[in-house]
């Protein structure tokens, strides 16, 4: 019994000694591993990373617009600029008007517009430590982050929630209502006005994100004066590339044909203020129909041609914005004639319309009364601005500016959605993500209020 | 100096530490024992085992002398030679499957000649003494305090349908799930004591030979697509080359096996070589998988808008509403028309060749076999015919999309380099192809356009029966199955796992062990699309090709060291020690081509390329000791400890600590038992263990993404903020204890298992949802928060109920619970409890299962007595509730053995049922929400249930799926098999046949169930690492009758 007791003694120190001598000098080589895939933030304290960084937000705004299915996208299947050809589900939720905040695709949108938010903040603080010149730089992500802002006070419901980036890293912020979204994004495209060092691409665009955001709280004339001066031609694009980052409107619209331009008649007869994006044959939204039937083999299909090839860029800021925002002033300030001058000038053209040059349109007349002049200027803007996430602001503030009411101004309502023949829902904007609930600031959507 | 005295020598000096010189010393001792030497006061035994009454050799017995390391198996002839004996009375111990365990004394003098010990072994229809293969070696099964199940893999596929690991393990083992992938090649579903882990596998680790075997895929880039079906590389072993699996089931048995080890451990061993004459067998099979289901027919009912003559589609709210005017309801079920059927009779064709052989210094198993397998779907004739009428030659991986061709290759050696030291060696090679259809969640798959389709095959209103590519669709509803299938998705594996074991046994009381193995796996998967083919979705028909190639790599190191001592009569103690390195790698490189140059079927032949790399990277290194004490060979005590320390554990963990220990106490032995007559073994066991599974190699750490973006017209490189990291980032940790007891009754005749486990696991690690105002790229961060427990029962019952030369009958019943709990999802940092995960369908919400369906509920009621439910006449619930549990909770599977005309015929029925458990029914949902082609939105005559569940998903607002989550449990008829062992008579017409036997296999032969889907085990996520099943536009399991011709020589 001692005998073997002093052999497992000696054994075992034997073992213990070789197990170890393995374990501790051979640590590093036994566990040390590498991960080639990612970049750590140590990696980007250099000129180079910051730049890195500033162009990566250039792309997340690239995504939030028209290089993802972004509020842009969904926001105008919500409204009436598309119709779903789809099979799935999320898109038939959007365009019956009756969304789920658990639905998938809302998370996407609304982590599109935060990805392009915080990625332009890290830019800057970046730019601001290793790559400070040339200034306009930050002026650029300034603007990105008011343009992220801005878009989800326009698409989204009132209790929209933006990280904290007051602290050294993001944190989680506090809901607001979409008019303080708005304030924020103000501020923000102040900020980029003050750093655009002179460049001009950064001076319109962030004016008219400023033009925007003031529209969108009512501040007409502020809006108008702001643009004034602003070329016709300008115009802020976002380049895409084929396969690396298609245009979605293209890829969605064109070549899945997931989503149809929509019209104001379809399959179950006439869509209750659905614009005639299709059959007014207006040039701003050249249309066709290639298939008879979209993706889901039943809906009919329509494509837009404004956006017609795979890595067409697609302007997130242009000069036509500049002039809506006069008109849209001089409307406010009871000055038809200009209101009306400043919409024919541009259908008289030629006007620079992304790939379009649009010319020759017949003159408007004044229709008379102001809300017959409201209702004309949001359907000039419906065509001039068609695709390019606007529509959904629009209809909300004719509801709360304009004093229509939602049953004059959303699509579908009080008809039946044409798939399954139930009535479309009451959605107004799109609902914050549900993922958004794991923010403990965040209890849902305030109301869903237009 | 003797080697040993050299060692001896070494491990007596007790003057200093062992530091340089002296390491230096050991390990010449250590190398120079390898070279070999013999024992002091050693002798050596021999003798031969022997079946009682037929005086038949028996083979491959374990015999072994108790309280030491000397163990071997038995020749082809039944003998055996135990060597280095040493001096004293020692007990030589004999195992054998099927007989009853024997022991005989022996006095080994110094000096003394040869002893032989002889022995006789008695039949028994069952017995405990199996031996099994664990962390610390091989072991007796009655030494260990938890249950493990032994599968017989090479009697079950000489006469079963089993045609991979998974069918070999279906309904064997209590509390072992295993669902089938429904697809040739496909990979399938285990799940060992239920599922534990909310955001990590709950895959079991697979062990083979004893090194580490990968079971997973690995990624695979986005552009390889086929909507759900999944290669498992768990099944590219070739079921043929195995000699046993045991599963480990739980925590409380897998501690040694360490961090990764708590969803179980399936340990494989494959064949070897006896010593003996070199034995031949050669085998083919070859046989149909047929599909037998019932596929849902397509409905519409046409009318018209009151006061119109125009036609339209009519739904039956509709009709009670008075909107629309019913004319008549239209049906078509494609599946049944022979023009438009896309369903063939597959084919199983296999051949193989096995040799065995060897002297008591070299055995040797030899192996090869070639397998090729095509599925069930095709193209449907009248697809056929337009490719003809197009001049196009119908490929055969389109008309065959579903494929396996395999060929497995085994060289497996054993020597015995001394009388001190054997080595093992495997090598198993693996070579195939894999095409699996477009299908299941595919919008372009079969599945999506056949139970898309309308009720007609022809035009109508709303359908024009044209595809966008201007030719008839048949019923289909957007494209045809030989679109679809022009699509391939193929894979190409070359895989080799290698292992070799060297076991030195420098003294008697002293063992070690090495082992080394890599399983590396060189994979290839290509998409491709050319030019002009394909559905007319997206740039399909633009052409594709994706390439991506990948190369995974397990590498396994262990070092055992085990001491048995005798401490004093009556006492014994084994102590083992040891150390393992298991690494990991996946590297892939991508390559893609878009726009492909007509005839073009190689990235290089793309207008667009785009190119991708993926790296992943994990390794593990454990120490672990283990110390067993056994009182009188009926008490069995044993204690161990492991520690590992991951590479993906975050900066601010290091190391985790999982104990063990457990009790075997076989009370029939014990001279106070009560031992009726009726009793023949009574056995209690019970065990507490911990284990762990690895968190993702990144999940801990902060990180960007590089990405290119275009600004204007140039590509630029950028970088993304993605990922938040956590510092504090640990393996989940489960703790099992698990208690029951083991018993042979009725002269042997019934042997009984019960066994209550419980297994809590803590540190869960739950993908925290980010806010998505945090702006990350990923949504969820993963954090060790929460708790999940499963407990359940399980039962095993074997019985010979007739035994007799002309007639036998024997019962096999297992069965199993489990109840599954989310205990709770922890609390953010603020101490707030986290909310439930809540998805379309699935939550995980604490209190209840793990992956539980909810739904808003509703009630409905046919108020105005027209035999349709409307809207008014549903009423929802406002929020969702509990409806059922997406896994099985009880199992039971009954096997029925018949021996027949003198055992010339064998045959086996195994049915199992499964229950306690909800689907998804997503095929009939979609083809009620979306696909208006459903029996409940249509037909006046469907039961009040089903116009309700498609009025909730349709028209309510809720558009719940409550109506579609169905009960799932079912009674399947799984296997029959009937072998007929060829009698001598004929064998003699065979040259030189020792043995021959025919056997016709089938399985999937009917399924009873109340599921209205296709069939309860429809899961097109098998083969993912998904516990969640789904059953949308999914595969139904087809049958397959097999006959199998195997002949030794």
């Amino acid at each position: 019994m001692i005998r073997y007791t002093g052999m497992v003694r000696r054994v075992s120190a034997v073992c213990t000694i070789v197990a170890a001598t393995l374990v501790v000098g051979c640590r590093d080589t036994l566990l040390g591993v590498q991960h080639p895939d990612i970049i750590t933030p140590g990696n980007l304290n250099t000129a180079g990373g910051a730049d890195g960084l500033r162009v990566g937000a250039i792309g997340r705004l690239a995504a939030m617009t028209a290089g993802d299915e972004s509020s842009w996208l969904y926001g105008g299947l919500l409204v009436d600029e598309w119709k779903s050809g789809d099979t799935f589900i999320q898109r038939d939720q959007a365009d019956s008007r009756s969304i789920d905040p658990s639905n998938s695709f809302v998370g996407v949108a609304y982590r599109d517009i935060n990805k392009a938010r915080v990625d332009s903040y890290l830019a800057l603080q970046a730019l601001k430590a290793y790559e400070p010149a040339p200034v306009s730089n930050l002026g650029q992500m300034w603007f990105v982050k008011g343009f992220a802002e801005f878009q989800a006070a326009s698409d989204f419901c009132n209790g929209v929630t933006f990280a904290d980036l007051t602290g050294a890293a993001p944190a989680v912020g506090k809901s607001m209502s979409d008019s303080a979204a708005f304030v924020m994004a103000a501020a923000s495209f102040d900020s980029a006005l003050a750093n655009s060092g002179g460049d001009p691409t950064v001076t319109n665009s962030a004016k008219i994100g400023k033009a925007r955001v003031l529209l969108g709280l009512g501040r007409f004339q502020e809006a108008g004066a702001i643009v004034a001066g602003i070329p016709t031609s300008f115009a802020y694009n976002m380049s895409y590339e084929a396969v690396k980052q298609d245009n979605f409107i293209w890829t969605l619209n064109n070549s899945a044909r997931r989503y149809s331009v929509q019209d104001s008649v379809d399959a179950s007869g006439t869509v209750p203020n659905g614009m005639p994006f299709v059959s007014a044959k207006d040039p701003r939204v050249p249309t066709s129909a290639p298939v008879k039937v979209s993706f889901d083999g039943v809906t009919p299909f329509q494509q837009q041609l404004i956006w017609s090839v795979r890595d067409a860029p697609v302007a997130v800021t242009n000069g036509i914005d500049a002039r809506l925002a006069e008109a849209e002033a001089s409307l406010a300030a009871g000055n038809a004639p200009v209101w009306l001058q400043i919409l024919n000038t541009l259908r008289a053209g030629p006007t620079p319309d992304g790939p379009l040059t649009i010319s020759g349109m017949a003159p408007l007349a004044d229709p008379g009364t102001q809300q017959a002049r409201a209702k004309l200027m949001f359907r000039e803007r419906a065509f001039w601005t068609f695709g390019r996430g606007q529509r959904l602001g629009d209809l909300r503030r004719m509801v709360r500016q304009y004093g229509f009411t939602p049953a004059q101004v959303f699509p579908g309502e009080g008809g039946v959605w044409f798939k399954t023949g139930a009535k479309y829902g009451k959605d107004y904007n799109i609902p914050v993500s549900g993922d958004e609930l794991n923010n403990p600031n965040f209890h849902g959507c305030t109301d869903r209020a237009p | 100096m003797s080697l040993g005295l050299l060692l001896r020598s070494v491990l007596v000096s007790r003057r200093g530490a062992m530091r340089g010189p002296r390491l230096s010393v050991l390990s010449i001792a250590i190398m120079a024992a390898f070279v070999g030497s013999s024992a002091l006061s050693a002798q050596t035994i021999t003798g031969s085992v022997v079946a009682k009454g037929t005086s038949e050799p028996l083979t491959n017995v374990r015999v072994m002398v108790v309280g030491t390391s000397i163990a071997v198996a038995t020749s082809a002839d039944g003998h055996y030679t135990l060597r280095n004996v040493p001096t004293g009375t020692q007990s030589v111990r004999v195992n054998s499957i099927g007989f009853q365990e024997a022991k005989q004394t022996v006095t080994v003098a110094p000096g003394a000649a040869t002893i032989t010990v002889n022995f006789v072994l008695t039949r028994v229809p069952f017995q405990l003494q199996q031996v099994v293969t664990t962390a610390t070696g091989e072991q007796r099964k009655v030494e260990l305090g938890n249950a493990v199940s032994t599968i017989n893999a090479a009697q079950r596929t000489a006469t079963a349908p089993v045609t991979d690991v998974a069918s070999l393990l279906a309904a064997q083992s209590p509390g072992v799930q295993v669902e089938l992938g429904n697809t040739v090649g496909m990979g399938s579903q285990i799940r060992i004591r239920g599922v534990s882990s909310l955001s990590l596998t709950n895959d079991p680790i697979y062990i083979i030979d004893g090194v580490r075997m990968t079971s997973s895929n690995g990624s695979q880039s986005s552009n390889i697509f086929t909507g759900g079906a999944l290669q498992s590389r768990a099944n590219d072993i070739n079921p043929g080359e195995i000699e046993s699996i045991e599963v480990v089931k739980g925590p409380s048995a897998a501690t040694l096996y360490g961090t990764d080890a708590a969803n179980g451990v399936i340990v494989i061993t494959t064949k070897r070589g006896h010593a003996g004459a070199t034995r031949f067998n050669v085998f083919t099979e070859g046989g149909i998988i047929d599909d037998r289901n019932t596929y849902p027919t397509a409905y519409y009912l046409q009318g018209h808008a009151p006061g119109s003559t125009v036609s339209k589609q009519c739904y039956l709210t509709q009709v009670s509403a008075g909107t629309c005017v019913a004319d008549s309801l239209r049906t078509f079920n494609l599946f049944a028309d022979p023009t438009t059927t896309p369903l063939q009779n597959g084919y199983r064709r296999d051949i193989g060749l096995q040799v065995s052989g060897g002297t008591e210094a070299i055995r040797y198993f030899t192996s090869a076999e070639l397998e090729n397998s095509t599925g069930v779907l095709t193209i449907p004739q009248f697809d056929r015919q337009r490719f003809d009428t197009l001049h196009v030659n119908a490929l055969n991986q389109w008309l065959n999309p579903n494929y396996l061709g395999k060929g497995t290759f085994r060289a497996n050696l054993n020597a015995t380099l001394t009388p001190k030291l054997d080595a093992a060696v495997s090598s198993g090679f693996i070579t195939s192809t894999n095409r699996l259809p477009q299908n299941d969640n595919n919008a372009y798959g079969l599945l999506s356009n056949a139970f898309g389709g309308p009720g007609f095959e022809t035009s109508g209103p709303g359908y024009s029966g044209i595809s966008s590519l201007g030719y008839r669709l048949h019923g289909y509803r957007a494209n045809t199955p030989g679109e679809s299938f022009q699509e391939t998705y193929t894979q190409s594996i070359n895989r080799f796992i290698g292992s070799t074991t060297l076991n030195w046994r420098p003294t008697s009381w002293w063992t070690n062990r090495a082992d080394i193995g890599i399983d590396n796996t060189s994979r290839q998967d290509e998409a491709l699309c050319q030019r002009g083919e394909c559905s007319d979705v997206g740039t399909h028909r633009l052409g594709y090709v994706q390439d991506d190639r990948a190369t995974l790599t397990t590498t396994t190191g262990n070092l055992l060291s085990t001491a048995t001592f005798g401490l004093r009569p009556g006492l014994s103690s084994k102590t083992t020690v040891g150390v393992q390195w298991v690494s990991y790698a996946f590297d892939q490189n991508s390559a893609h081509g878009e726009n492909l140059t007509p005839g073009a079927t190689t990235v290089t032949g793309g207008a667009s390329l785009l190119a991708g790399e993926a790296t992943t990277q994990t390794k593990t290194l454990g120490l672990f000791a283990e110390e067993q004490l056994a009182f009188n060979d009926r008490l069995f005590v044993t204690g161990g400890l492991r520690g590992d320390q991951n590479s993906a554990f975050g900066t601010s963990f290091q190391r985790v600590l999982y104990p063990k220990v457990s009790m075997s106490w076989i009370l029939s032995d014990e001279s106070f038992f009560p031992k009726p007559s009726w009793l023949n073994e009574f056995r209690l066991r019970s065990a507490y263990g911990a284990s762990g599974v690895q968190p993702g190699p990144v999940d801990a750490l902060q990180y960007y993404y590089p990405s290119t973006v275009n600004i204007n017209g140039a590509d630029q490189p950028g970088v993304l903020y993605q990922s938040i990291g956590n510092n504090n980032l640990r393996p989940e940790r489960a703790t099992e204890f698990e208690g029951g007891f083991d018993s042979k009754i009725f002269n042997n005749r019934v042997n009984l298992e019960l066994t209550y486990y419980s297994k809590l696991t803590k540190d869960a690690l739950v993908g925290t949802v980010i806010p998505p105002s945090l702006g990350t790229g990923a949504t969820v961060q993963n954090t060790n928060l929460g708790s999940v427990k499963n407990a359940g029962f399980e039962a095993l019952i074997q019985t010979q109920i007739v035994d007799r030369q002309s007639f036998g009958w024997d019962i096999s019943i297992n069965g199993s619970t489990n109840t599954n709990k989310l205990v709770t999802l922890g609390t953010d940092a603020t101490g707030k409890p986290i909310p439930a995960i809540v998805g379309t369908t699935i939550r995980d919400t604490p209190g209840y299962p793990l992956f539980g369906y909810w739904q808003r509920p509703y009630t409905y009621s046919d108020a105005n007595h027209d035999g349709i439910i409307t809207l008014n006449e549903l009423h929802v619930a406002d929020s969702a509730v509990f409806v059922g549990s997406s896994t099985p909770r009880y199992e039971i599977s009954v096997a029925n053995g018949f021996d027949l005309f003198s055992k010339a015929v064998r045959v086996n029925a195994l049915f199992d049922y499964k229950g306690g458990n909800k689907l998804l029914n997503g095929t009939e949902r979609i083809r009620c929400s979306s696909r208006n082609n459903c029996r409940g939105a249509s037909d006046s005559t469907a039961s009040l249930a089903q116009q309700a569940a498609a009025v909730a998903v349709r028209e309510d607002p809720s558009h719940s799926y409550y109506g579609y989550m169905q009960d799932a449990s079912f009674v399947r008829f799984r296997e029959l098999s009937v072998t007929y062992n060829l009698p001598h008579s004929l064998l003699s017409h065979m040259s030189g046949a020792r043995g021959a036997s025919l056997t016709f296999a089938a399985r999937n032969l009917h399924v009873w169930t109340k599921y209205t889907g296709l069939d309860p085990e429809s899961n097109s996520d098998a083969g993912s690492t998904s516990t969640i099943p789904s059953d949308f536009q999914a595969m139904p399991p087809p049958s397959y009758f097999m006959l199998r011709l195997s002949v030794d020589f």
